[in-house]
């Protein structure tokens, strides 16, 4: 297990404060965040490369925290792969053996095997010049894994793939993470690759730690604003809570009433996030909104075609962005400059919590 | 159309600007070959002189010597000053850039109050039986000490240009911090370190100034020279000065050939 405790450091304009995270023996982390969050200095620290100001990281228990990266037993690979230029693949992985002083046989055994596993046995006396994106790739990771760490950080190993390849990275690196019980650790920008690897996601801000959970829980689920703007969260809004029934609240928004199915405390300031995709139109502009459904009426000023989805910005009193699904054919998109009725459950505003 | 764009009328400018330099060293390098090559009995006569092989050679050997010192002691300096974010880092930086701004005789001033035999250094070193004055190693600590910007600067610059993550990921395989500099930084910046070295030895033969204030004797081939053209003559000088001429140039192209390949893998070429 790998235990954060408190740990804080500053680094010209990177930053950690007090992160405290515990990973498990076996266990499929993501830390995800914007850039310049800190994900790769928390990802160095882990290895030993860079040390705290303040706070501890345990191994297993013992601390760690002044001990040099080579007797850590954590390998990493990062995203630019960071193959040895002068080395040809077999030279590269076997890197870590001979320094362990492997016997010459066992090291090329080891190094041939690794490099059957990874596919890429014909590459055995390439140079990193030679290889595509990624064959790099894969050689870095068998470079990492020759050494058979305990500890597997990646930092961003699959931005630079395309996505054939990035899916196939990604199966590969669960396979790997099974048959070797390995803790992985995987700095990720991609949603994707969130949903498609992780056990739990830690996601960073500003060197916080903001929240940690399954994918779903910080992209569903987020706790605070900057947790909801980084998961996408189109519509954030700040206002009073005027009245709470026990089961919901309403809050006034600079003149408009939204009705949510949290409770809060009458009379506080509170910030609330509705996801694009939760928002949808009426079909005719006089609706009779029931108790279950938040109404706001606007103009489109905006309309934003995506791939699978079409953004539509709503002004108004209360300006909404809206994220409809496209060749729907049931919810009917406005056109621009029409007026219109957005509606959103209830059970969708989220209460989000300042100062996490 | 094509025409118009090969003969640009700026990039023309540009190279009738800088064609006056290029024109210029052409000339000075004809105006000593064309009349030692007339005269080619007296440039052999001249280069079969005992006193010009000896200052030949002591200027080549005290300018290895020279860069010997430097790659042992500056390489590892080049190295903390790429890597090291330190707080006097800027300082340190501008020390080693000194002797590139001072006048040579300045810098010659310098090595003669601290190596000469009264002085802070060159004292404790007399009485192990180590002197600087009108001596080799005074020729060899004058060259270190004007050449050793060139070294450093261009070093630095070849570490600086390793990626430290491939540093990162040799320590996290097991190396120390040493292992890595050997087996990753080190061979990714032998290209700067052999046009390091290079650069120095050009700097450190050509050194006239800062040599002749401590060790005027034994005479380097820039002393010669000088001695030459005051006592001897024009003539006298310039047949030295065209051996001198050859013999770098021909240790130019050798270094070119040796370094052919060098450096391929740097990240900088890849």
């Amino acid at each position: 297990m790998i235990a954060l405790e408190h740990v804080s450091m500053t680094l010209g304009e990177f930053s950690l404060h007090d992160v405290d995270l515990r990973i498990s023996t076996g266990e499929y982390l993501v830390i995800m965040g914007p850039s310049g969050a800190g994900k790769t200095v928390l990802l160095e620290t882990i290895a030993g490369l860079r040390f705290p100001d303040s706070g501890r990281i345990l191994l297993g228990g013992t601390d760690v925290s002044c001990i040099p990266p080579e007797n850590r037993h954590i390998a990493i690979v990062y995203q630019d792969y960071s193959l040895f230029p002068h080395m040809t693949a077999f030279d590269n992985i076997a890197f870590g053996l001979r320094l362990r002083r492997v016997a010459k046989p066992e090291t090329e055994q080891r190094v041939r095997s690794l490099l059957k596993e990874f596919n890429i046995a014909h590459l055995i006396d390439h140079y990193p010049s030679s290889m595509s994106g990624g064959e790099q790739q894969r050689v870095a990771l068998a470079r990492a894994l020759a050494v058979n760490p305990e500890i597997l950080l990646l930092d961003e190993p699959f931005a630079a793939l395309d996505p054939n390849t990035r899916e196939e990275c990604m199966r590969m690196m669960l396979a790997v993470r099974k048959s070797q019980n390995l803790t992985i650790i995987q700095v990720s920008h991609s949603r994707e690759e969130a949903y498609g690897v992780s056990d739990r996601v830690a996601l960073i801000i500003d060197g916080c730690v903001v929240q940690t959970g399954s994918a779903d829980d910080i992209f569903r689920n987020p706790r605070s604003p900057a947790a909801a703007k980084y998961a996408g969260i189109d519509n954030i809004f700040r206002g009073t809570v005027i009245s709470c029934n026990g089961a919901s609240s309403t809050i006034d928004i600079g003149g408009h009433q939204i009705t949510l199915d949290s409770i809060a405390p009458v009379g506080a300031s509170v910030t609330i996030g509705i996801a694009g995709e939760h928002v949808s139109f009426a079909e005719e502009p006089h609706i009779t909104v029931g108790p279950a459904l938040n109404a706001v009426s606007g103009i489109v000023t905006d309309i934003l075609p995506m791939e699978h989805a079409v953004k539509i910005r709503i002004g108004g009193v209360l300006p909404l962005t809206a994220v409809v699904k496209r060749n729907n054919g049931l919810i009917p998109i406005p056109s621009l400059g029409e007026p219109c009725v957005a509606l959103f459950l209830c059970e969708d505003v989220h209460l989000l919590e300042e100062g996490v | 159309m094509v025409d118009s764009i090969r003969y640009d009328p700026c990039l023309i400018a540009f190279w009738l600007m800088g064609g006056v330099v290029i024109v210029i060293t052409i000339l000075a390098l004809l105006s000593i070959a064309v009349p030692e090559l007339l005269d080619l009995s007296h440039l052999a006569s001249v280069a079969t002189e005992y006193g010009v092989i000896e200052a030949i050679l002591l200027t080549m050997v005290a300018a290895l010597v020279a860069v010997f010192f430097l790659v042992i002691f500056c390489t590892p300096l080049a190295y903390v000053l790429a890597r090291n974010t330190i707080r006097w880092k800027g300082m340190v930086e501008n020390i080693v850039d000194i002797p590139l701004v001072l006048p040579h005789t300045v810098a010659g001033l310098m090595v003669y109050l601290l190596f000469m035999s009264r002085g802070p250094i060159g004292a404790p070193l007399r009485s192990v039986g180590i002197v600087f004055e009108d001596a080799f190693f005074g020729i060899v600590v004058a060259m270190i000490f004007v050449s050793s910007p060139y070294y450093i600067n261009a070093v630095r610059e070849g570490f600086e240009k390793v990626p430290v993550h491939l540093e990162n990921v040799a320590r996290t395989l097991g190396a120390t911090r040493f292992h890595a500099f050997r087996s990753i930084a080190l061979p990714l910046s032998t290209r700067h370190i052999l046009s390091g070295s290079f650069l120095a030895w050009g700097r450190a033969v050509g050194e006239f100034a800062a040599v002749v204030m401590i060790a005027y004797f034994p005479m380097v081939v820039s002393t010669l020279i000088y001695q030459r053209f005051t006592t001897g003559g024009l003539a006298e000088s310039r047949s030295v000065a065209f051996i001198m001429i050859l013999i770098c140039i021909a240790v130019f192209v050798v270094f070119r050939w040796i370094t052919r390949t060098t450096g391929r893998h740097d990240h900088d070429r890849a």
